[in-house]
């Protein structure tokens, strides 16, 4: 039981094989803009944290979540979120 | 219902909040086995009244830590920092003053394998400390980690 809880808990915690680059290029246009993480978060509606798992790259936000960034941001979706 | 825990929780909270529930009902569920497994032998552990407090209470405290540790515990308006430290308080005056007793050797902790009322009284606010004791260091954690 103890066993099976420990790679519970490992697998919620840990990043896994399919873990997302950084995206750095969210954290300079914030940074363009003088917001903190927390200033991008209120004006987005989500908590400090989630920004910071977004920038990280532990997160992968969903389609709304990264439209209401870009525009509070003044960026485009492909500017912050493609792939290169 | 569902709007009204949106509004409180962003995306990635709920997602969290999710996978945690799951776990807490798991560890519930084990919980109750095992007691099960302890009352058809003949082990009386604790009164009914703590064995079904304790039943919820670890594994809301497993959840509740989990939660806490991933940022999911509070959502984004934070308004229940309040409820939390009351919380803290109630482990704090239901856990001290039985400490206090068995340590002065006015009462036992466990006797002929059977938790005491006292035994049983801590075993629960032990669990409310816990939640609070983590939701207090998770908080200055974070506020560390925004002055860096």
């Amino acid at each position: 039981m103890l066993f099976g809880l420990s790679v519970m808990f490992w697998k919620s915690y840990g990043k896994g094989c399919d873990a997302m680059p950084k995206n750095l290029r969210i954290k300079s246009a914030r940074a363009a803009l003088d917001l903190s993480q927390k200033d991008l978060a209120e004006a987005v509606g989500v908590t400090r944290q989630t920004i910071n798992a977004i920038e990280k790259g532990d997160y992968n936000p969903t389609i709304n979540l990264c439209i209401r960034i870009c525009k509070t941001l003044g960026k485009t979706l492909d500017e912050l979120f493609w792939e290169e | 219902m569902k709007r009204i825990l949106n509004k409180d929780f962003d995306e990635r909270q709920l997602k969290i909040r999710g996978a945690v529930y799951l776990h807490t009902l798991i560890v519930m569920v084990l919980l109750i086995l095992v007691n099960a497994f302890l009352r058809m032998n003949g082990v009386v552990w604790a009164d009914e009244l703590y064995q079904a407090l304790l039943l919820i209470m670890v594994p809301v405290t497993v959840g509740s830590v989990e939660l806490i540790c991933k940022d999911a515990y509070i959502g984004v308006r934070r308004s229940y920092g309040a409820m939390i430290l009351l919380l803290g308080l109630c482990g704090i005056v239901g856990f001290f003053p039985p400490l206090f007793s068995i340590l002065s050797g006015k009462d036992g902790f466990v006797v002929n394998g059977a938790f005491t009322s006292d035994g049983q009284r801590m075993m629960v606010s032990f669990c409310c400390l816990i939640i609070s004791s983590v939701f207090v260091a998770r908080y200055f954690y974070e506020r560390h980690q925004q002055g860096e």
